[in-house]
């Protein structure tokens, strides 16, 4: 800036200079007459020239750069009034155009959801069977899902964020299945965020064929897996039954004899298994707290010694 | 090229007003020896102003250009390669 400010600043001064060269020349008869009046007057005009091509090659310039800086904005072409008055025709008419092409969408979207109510309401009976409960309400977005029983893992395992089913595709907030209707995304959040006019029956189909296909195995493998057994229930009033956790000493014989007297009535009780344990080991003779004490023992003197720790 | 214009200009007020200085003596309407004329004084004067608003001038045109390229070393980029004489067709003219 500083540059064509000081160009331009000369170029004034120029101006100046010159316009005062003129006038003596001319106004003041030349002072003295002769070769003087004639070069000043020469001079002054040369120089007002040169200064007027200088401002304008450096307002120029300074204009130039501004644009290329984006300071001034582009310039814009005149118009013609006729041109402006075709112009404003052939937007009216664009106009017009999107707002009868909108207005036909909204009717399709109308006459579609009067004609498939069930699936706008989000009552799939169908997937029923696919333990997929949660549709209705939920949507099938990644939190829907995981309510259903399948974590989001095993969706993404499954091939589902590429079908296009997972993240925000089908989720209640944009969803056209959890109420919402505002807007279908098959195809992940993205397009989910724009909101796209509303599913085809047929892209719903196909989306819940392929759903179909890729929770059928799952739900088929996780009912053949066994239950496991309840667990044990204890009554009212029923002691915690207690895991031996003390380590045994030398001397402790007394904590020995307890847990060696704990354990007999359960050896007396079962003479059956005694009688099928023919020569057991001395820790099996001993009863299970004696055999956990000696185990015990063993992991200690194991993770004490210098392999454990290699 | 305008910025060149613009240059050249500033250039030619230093020198208008050097010649300015310098045009009563080289013509010789202004004796040596003698008291200076009404005409000598106002060249002078004038020629003098200009002379050193040009060469103010130009020393601000040169150091401007040389801090815009301090400032942005991608317009640096556009001036010619020493040796080759040859710019990349980027620098905007200004």
């Amino acid at each position: 800036m500083t540059r064509y400010l000081s160009g331009l600043c000369v170029a004034g001064l120029g101006l100046c200079g010159g316009g005062w060269l003129v006038v003596a020349a001319v106004a003041f008869g030349g002072m003295d007459g002769g070769d003087a009046g004639r070069v000043n007057l020469a001079t002054g005009t040369v120089l007002m020239v040169i200064a007027g091509v200088t401002a304008v090659a450096w307002a120029v310039a300074w204009r130039r750069r501004m644009r290329a800086d984006g300071v001034l904005g582009e310039r814009f072409a005149t118009v013609s009034r006729r041109q402006a008055r075709r112009n404003r025709r052939e937007l009216t008419r664009d106009v017009r155009r999107a707002a009868r092409s909108a207005k036909r969408s909204a009717r399709e979207a109308r006459r579609r959801a009067r004609r498939f109510p069930r699936l706008a309401d989000g009552e799939l009976g169908g997937l029923g069977d696919l333990g997929l409960g949660g549709l209705g309400g939920e949507g099938l977005g990644s939190a829907g899902l995981a309510g259903g029983g399948l974590g989001g893992g095993m969706l993404a395992d499954a091939g589902l964020p590429g079908s296009g089913l997972s993240g925000g595709g089908l989720g209640e907030p944009r969803g056209w299945i959890g109420g919402g209707r505002t807007g279908y995304a098959p195809h992940g959040p993205v397009r989910a965020g724009h909101g796209q006019g509303g599913p085809s029956t047929t892209e719903l189909l196909v989306e819940l064929r392929t759903l179909r296909a890729l929770l059928t195995p799952l739900l088929e493998a996780a009912a053949a897996e066994p239950a496991s057994p309840p667990l044990p229930r204890r009554q009212p009033g029923q002691e915690r039954p207690r895991i031996p956790c003390r380590r045994t000493e030398p001397g402790d014989e007394a904590a020995q004899a307890d847990l060696a007297e704990q354990a007999a009535p359960a050896d007396e009780a079962d003479p059956a298994q005694q009688g099928a344990q023919a020569d057991p080991p001395a820790s099996e003779v001993a009863g299970p707290a004696e055999g956990l004490i000696a185990g015990e023992g063993e992991l200690l003197r194991l993770a004490d010694s210098e392999e454990a720790w290699w | 090229m305008v910025t060149r214009i613009g240059t050249a200009g500033v250039v030619l007020v230093f020198a208008a007003g050097l010649w300015l200085v310098a045009a009563p003596f080289a013509l010789g309407y202004q004796r040596a020896g003698a008291g200076w004329t009404g005409a000598t004084r106002t060249d002078v004067i004038a020629g003098g102003l200009l002379a050193a608003a040009g060469f103010a001038g130009i020393f601000a045109v040169i150091a401007g250009r040389v801090s815009e390229l301090y400032a942005n070393p991608r317009s640096a980029a556009s001036l010619p390669a020493p040796g080759t004489g040859r710019a990349d067709g980027r620098n905007t003219g200004s």
